[in-house]
């Protein structure tokens, strides 16, 4: 029982603590600080590349878009173009015609 | 930026081969159909830029154009639009030395003209076809260099018709000579 007690005793008794060890908690704490600031800067830039590669990539999305669309304007401009042409040479052809000038290459060729 | 490049494109004078369409205003309203097509430097630098998507060929005639306008307005009867208006901006526009007529024709009740307009230095630099027909108005004004025989060759292809041009320069040849209008 006095074995116990005594053992109990030794166990709480007041310790001084390690020389250093104040000193050691605040550089582990200021360096676990400077982790910290360093990892919300990597946040930071990762988001910000997202954000910009997101960005670029609407941009030229939307910019792919609007060629394809341009495209395909064009295609109808060409269509009606050609359609117009193909109409007027059928006209020409036609025995009823009865006026059609010809110009092409600076040189004029007048007909009935 | 693009607000600034907007303004400098509206405030960008008409360019010769740019024809003035103001006779169409009002029209639309009168039509039972009608669409417009105006595709600017921006469009055609676009169609240019993503060759690839658009394919190499369409892409390729898009090179020398600058600007693409079309206009097409059908009507329900004849005599909704004023032939006489027509008429005038083709006589102005046959007047400018600058405009060579292609192809001509004079028909009952409207006309088709076909023309192409020459730079200084005798290139190529603007394409205008005018077609009034008693029910249909029709006018392309393209500015910059339309290359017919690479539109020919995209004949068959995007649903634009063949276009047999030589085919057709030859008969008007084989058809002698005659009188202008």
């Amino acid at each position: 029982m006095q074995d116990i007690e005594v053992r109990l005793r030794a166990a709480l008794r007041r310790k001084d603590a390690p020389a250093g060890l104040a000193s050691r908690i605040i550089a582990q704490a200021e360096g676990r600080r400077r982790w910290s600031l360093a990892h919300w800067v990597a946040v930071a830039a990762a988001v910000a590349l997202m954000a910009s590669l997101a960005w670029q990539y609407q941009s030229e999305r939307e910019r792919r878009l609007q060629a394809e669309d341009s495209a395909r304007q064009l295609e109808l401009a060409l269509r009606m173009v050609a359609e117009r042409l193909t109409k007027a040479e059928r006209q020409v052809r036609a025995p009823e015609t009865r006026v059609i000038r010809l110009q092409a290459d600076g040189q004029q060729e007048n007909m009935q | 930026m693009k607000s600034l490049y907007l303004l400098a494109v509206l405030a960008w004078p008409l360019a010769a081969q740019e024809v003035d369409l103001s006779f169409l205003k009002g029209l639309e309203s009168k039509a039972r159909e009608s669409s417009n097509i105006d595709l600017g430097p921006e469009q055609m630098g676009l169609i240019k830029g993503f060759s690839g998507l658009v394919g190499g060929d369409l892409s390729d005639l898009a090179t020398g154009l600058r600007r693409v306008k079309v206009h097409t307005l059908e009507f329900d009867k004849d005599g909704m639009y004023n032939l006489a208006e027509a008429e005038n901006v083709r006589t102005k526009i046959k007047a400018d030395p600058k405009w060579l007529s292609l192809i001509s024709i004079k028909e009952k009740g409207g006309f088709t003209e076909i023309l192409t307009h020459r730079a200084p230095n005798g290139d190529v630099d603007g394409f205008l076809i005018l077609t009034a027909e008693p029910r249909e108005l029709t006018v392309v004004n393209i500015v910059g260099i339309l290359d017919l025989k690479k539109l020919a060759r995209l004949g068959g292809n995007f649903g634009i018709p063949r276009i047999e041009l030589e085919k057709a320069k030859d008969k008007l040849k084989d058809k002698g000579n005659g009188k202008d209008e």
